[in-house]
């Protein structure tokens, strides 16, 4: 038997949520690219930098061409 | 929703391995943990340890925690794998994931009380040395009531064919990133 907790009121976070912005998604995306540029500090050299960078435009790519329904997920 | 943990065969592995992942995480330090960038859901107290990110191993990382990357890399179809931290009053708000037929699991290493995770309806707090298994898509949100950081192995892995919901029972996000959620 897991514990209970009493959680948030869903509608008092209603009026909270931020107005959808362009600049609120750059700010967000910024974080991002701040935290993708840590981590790949970590990675573990040069050439897993190099190694990730590819993958990772193939991962995005094959997701466009998903999005586009040029590809079957 | 929360799915039985024990049906997954690396859940038994991990369970019994907790103790050793566990001393890995606490020889860590702070500043090798970074704050996860959606900064709007939590302010500040949720951090990252980051192990494997869509497959892509995290070398350094891996090398601080050979014993737990040697478990992970034994975990069939996993994609993303990390330590997550979350300190005394931070309550992630909740939010819904990024969905790519992939269920997350959370095994719970240093859980002080007062602290737990609402996926759907259902509430549940974390134990040390068990496994929690929910579908990320589902709005989720988690909170750390106590008085000492909470951190739990965060890994999603490939679901079995059949066990997630159509993406069309989904809603769709919004904004620059709300077509990684469809």
């Amino acid at each position: 038997m897991q514990p209970t907790h009493k959680t948030v009121d869903r509608a008092s976070l209603d009026g909270l949520e931020e107005q959808y912005t362009l600049r609120r998604e750059i700010k967000r995306a910024w974080e991002w690219v701040v935290f993708v540029w840590k981590l790949g500090g970590r990675l573990g050299g040069f050439r897993a930098v190099i190694r990730t960078i590819f993958l990772v435009v193939s991962l995005l790519v094959r997701r466009t061409l998903v999005q586009w329904g040029w590809l079957r997920q | 929703m929360f799915y039985d943990a024990r049906q997954f065969a690396f859940v038994s592995t991990l369970e019994s391995n907790w103790q050793v992942i566990r001393q890995e995480v606490e020889q860590l330090e702070d500043g090798d943990f970074l704050a996860w960038p959606e900064k709007y859901l939590y302010g500040k107290g949720w951090d990252i340890f980051g192990l494997y990110g869509m497959g892509i191993k995290v070398g350094h990382n891996c090398q601080l925690c050979p014993r737990t990357a040697a478990l992970l890399e034994s975990i069939p179809d996993l994609s993303t794998a990390g330590f997550s931290s979350l300190k005394p009053g931070t309550r992630i708000a909740p939010h819904t994931g990024y969905p790519d037929g992939l269920l997350r699991a959370h095994l719970g290493l240093l859980v002080p009380e007062n602290c737990a995770l609402r996926v759907g309806s259902e509430v549940k707090a974390w134990q040390e040395g068990q496994c929690l298994v929910f579908d990320d898509t589902s709005e989720h949100e988690a909170w750390n009531s106590g008085n000492s950081t909470r951190i739990v192995l965060l890994l999603d892995f490939k679901a079995p064919v059949g066990l997630l919901p159509q993406p069309a029972d989904k809603p769709k996000g919004k904004g620059l990133f709300g077509f990684l959620k469809r």
